[in-house]
């Protein structure tokens, strides 16, 4: 069975949600919507204070080429606009909004489904961008940006990430169970920006038998190859998904692109389909909560700027004494959170409910110099090097390939002595970020 | 013996001869060196701190000793050794303005509350890039020590999760200034008595009163209590404007929530000028560039 090359780990699955079907949450009373929910400039907004918003109706521009629209995931009143916390664990501006109850559709949205053969390429990019659609694996890099590459490159492989490796998440999973037409179709309209002789593959972890099988019998009609895979994280990770299913390396510093290649997951191709087919932009996704400290552990669709704490009254709240740890995203590269009060956005994954004491109670040791973080490094880097250059001269990690580190998570995961690999390479990475910005004020002042 | 002898002949004459070389290089590339650049140099404290602006002292006293520069000045030596060194160049050092540095913050562990059980590593700027900060504060001191590592006079420790000078050994370089993410350190100029505003947070009364018991709340009690107008809140967070302040302490005893503390420098007592006696004749050995009148000094 097919996997990547290099390094990789086998965490517990723990996905507990796996039959769970998706339930749609209903809106909460107030949503929170952040402007910065992708890589890239937040939005730059267009709404005021005390404005009545429909359902589906801009509240942000994108602003710049690397940014993406935010609209309003419910019918209602904006409130106020302020700072407010966000998931990546910065203060962001976010706008919030009462939610009236009547979930009153702006005009020309969610229409019926049209053929998107109808559409131009140009037509379906501008709805693509319209509705504000980002890489919801978790990077949320804009889609729009994504399909129009540069000319001089040419994409022969179209890959659907249905991979999901992390710990715990079944939100992909979930979906190609229960949407699978939905999610063909968007990467039918994804591949239409491409020339005829693209091959496409559809890549699932072999722990996902049901799923694989329902796409087999789904994906020959549209000439789509399904691609069973080896547990192993982090499989979703783009380099890793085309080296194990094409057998290319994206080398350093290179994109995707540059070895023809192109990753799409399968909640990107679900909104692809939603924005080009039906005109709707992305408002909503599912995501799962779980772990052993809530009570009722489920596969959700929530409107995004639903705060964390409507998704733990939804899920019948907290085991008393049993909560220690609260993560957005996976277990392996989510982050934890210290507020309830945080929104969902469009690159949340899933929520998680962390019980184990064993997370929190780590104890810092000495490094063994075991090489068992070089082992699992998918990147082939020297964690524990890049790490003690963080601590000692930062300029120098660059040269050892700081800035390729996609900060999986899978070093500290192996590590004997728990050492905090990651978060000295993260360090590290803003260091560097501030050195550089230091030394261009003196080029400016001079 | 000849064992011993040959190695023994061989290492001496060439070490005779190396020594030759050695000598004919050290007087044909024989850099000459201005003597007082030298001098100026040997008067300097030598720590290479960098707080006069120049990458350590001998730079410092080679650009002293080009320029003749009245302002330059090195603020750990202060005015004594400004007045050796204007004395030696034969110019009127401008009064040196000794700084020491002073930190925007004021909430310890016991007056701030605690955002989240932080266990990630010790250092303020890796908590920063996934917390807005350790305390429910998103402005103050982290208090995890970064800017400690760059203080080479020991002036800077952590107490109850608060950063703290030492202003007996702070000479205000300036070195720890850019190491802290919050920027809650500052220099100011030192005097006998100095007060300033320990909070830099700029939410509103209510939300700060939250989270710290000691942050400004901008209640005004301070700007209607200063009788020179020295003081304004802004972004409700007073300023104390530092040319008009006089350092009374009025603003200090009416804060409610205690946020402007007093600091007491230990001044160095004044040199007095050289007394001059009847005697002098004017003879320039003490003074050998100024060309004063009889029986005066350049100061």
């Amino acid at each position: 069975m097919k996997t990547f090359k290099f390094g990789g780990i086998h965490p517990n699955e723990n996905k507990l949600t796996s039959v769970l079907a998706i339930e749609t949450m209903p809106t909460p009373k107030l949503i929170a919507v952040p402007l910065a929910q992708h890589i890239g400039k937040p939005a730059a907004l267009i709404v005021k204070v005390g404005e009545e918003v429909k359902k589906g109706q801009c509240l942000a521009d994108a602003n710049g080429f690397i940014s993406a629209a935010v609209h309003s995931p419910t019918s209602g009143k904006i409130k106020k606009i302020d700072q407010h916390p966000h998931s990546c664990g910065k203060f962001v501006k976010t706008v919030f909004i009462e939610a009236d109850g009547k979930e009153e559709w702006a005009e020309g949205l969610n229409t019926d489904e049209i053929d998107f053969k109808e559409l131009s390429s140009q037509e379906k990019l501008k709805r693509v961008k319209d509705a504000g659609i980002v890489g919801m694996g978790g990077a949320g890099f804009p889609t729009h940006v994504k399909l129009s590459p540069p000319k001089d490159k040419k994409i022969d492989t179209l890959i659907l990430n249905g991979a999901e490796c992390e710990p715990y998440l079944t939100a992909d999973h979930r979906l190609m169970l229960e949407r699978p037409d939905e999610i063909l179709k968007g990467l039918l309209i994804i591949a239409s920006f491409f020339p005829k002789d693209l091959k496409v593959y559809i890549g699932i972890e072999n722990n996902k038998e049901d799923a694989i099988k329902l796409m087999i019998a789904k994906a020959s009609s549209y000439g789509f190859e399904v691609v069973a895979l080896k547990p192993r994280y982090p499989q979703g990770g783009e380099k890793q998904l085309i080296n194990a299913i094409t057998g290319r390396t994206v080398g350093n510093g290179q994109l995707p692109f540059d070895v023809g290649c192109m990753v799409n997951n399968v909640a990107t191709a679900l909104a692809v389909y939603e924005a080009v087919c039906k005109n709707k932009p992305l408002i909503e996704r599912v995501l799962t909560v779980s772990g052993a400290a809530i009570k009722n552990k489920k596969n959700i669709k929530a409107p995004i700027g639903t705060m964390f704490s409507d998704i733990v009254d939804y899920c019948g709240g907290i085991e008393s004494g049993k909560m220690n740890l609260l993560i957005s995203g996976g277990p392996m590269m989510g982050k934890a959170q210290y507020s309830f009060d945080v929104p969902v956005v469009k690159t949340t994954s899933g929520i998680l409910f962390i019980d184990e004491m064993k997370l929190a109670e780590k104890k810092e040791r000495p490094c063994l110099r075991c090489g068992r973080c070089e082992e699992v490094c998918p990147l082939n880097l020297k964690p524990i090097l890049l790490a003690n250059l963080a601590q000692t001269n930062v300029e120098q990690a660059q040269e050892y390939g700081l800035s390729q580190c996609m900060e999986c998570g899978s070093c500290a995961f192996v590590c004997p002595s728990k050492r905090d690999l990651v978060h000295w390479i993260k360090y590290a990475k803003i260091m560097n970020a501030n050195l550089a910005a230091i030394a261009k004020c003196k080029l400016q002042g001079s | 013996m000849t064992a011993i002898l040959i190695p023994l002949l061989i290492l001496s004459s060439l070490t005779f001869v190396l020594g030759l070389c050695i000598l004919f290089a050290s007087k044909k590339f024989y850099v000459k060196t201005d003597p007082m650049v030298d001098t100026v140099t040997a008067m300097l404290p030598g720590a290479n701190c960098g707080a006069c602006g120049y990458p350590g002292c001998a730079q410092f006293a080679a650009e002293l000793v080009k320029t003749r520069d009245s302002s330059k000045t090195c603020p750990i030596g202060g005015d004594d050794l400004s007045y050796e060194l204007g004395r030696i160049l034969g110019i009127t050092m401008d009064a040196a303005k000794p700084v020491s540095c002073v930190v925007l913050c004021n909430g310890n562990e016991t007056t701030t509350k605690f955002l989240a059980d932080y266990k990630g590593i010790k250092d303020c700027w890796a908590v920063k890039e996934i917390l807005p900060s350790v305390k429910q504060c998103a402005y103050g001191c982290v208090g995890l020590g970064s800017c400690i590592a760059s203080c080479k006079y020991d002036a800077l420790e952590i107490v109850n999760g608060l950063i703290v000078v030492d202003s007996e050994n702070c000479v205000g370089c300036g070195a720890c200034i850019d190491k802290c993410p919050q920027h809650v350190l500052k220099l100011q100029e030192k005097k006998a008595r100095k007060y300033h505003v320990a909070c830099v947070s700029v939410d509103k009364g209510g939300v700060t009163r939250k989270y710290c018991s000691n942050g400004c709340i901008g209640c005004m009690l301070c700007v209607k209590a200063c009788k020179f107008d020295a003081i304004k809140v802004e972004n409700f967070c007073a300023v104390i404007d530092e040319e008009k302040c006089v350092n009374c302490g009025l603003c200090a005893k009416v804060c409610p929530v205690k946020c402007i503390p007093l600091t007491k420098y230990v001044m160095a007592p004044k040199k007095a000028p050289p007394k001059i006696e009847d005697s002098c004749d004017g003879c320039k050995v003490c003074h050998p560039n100024e060309t004063g009148e009889n029986g005066t000094l350049g100061y």
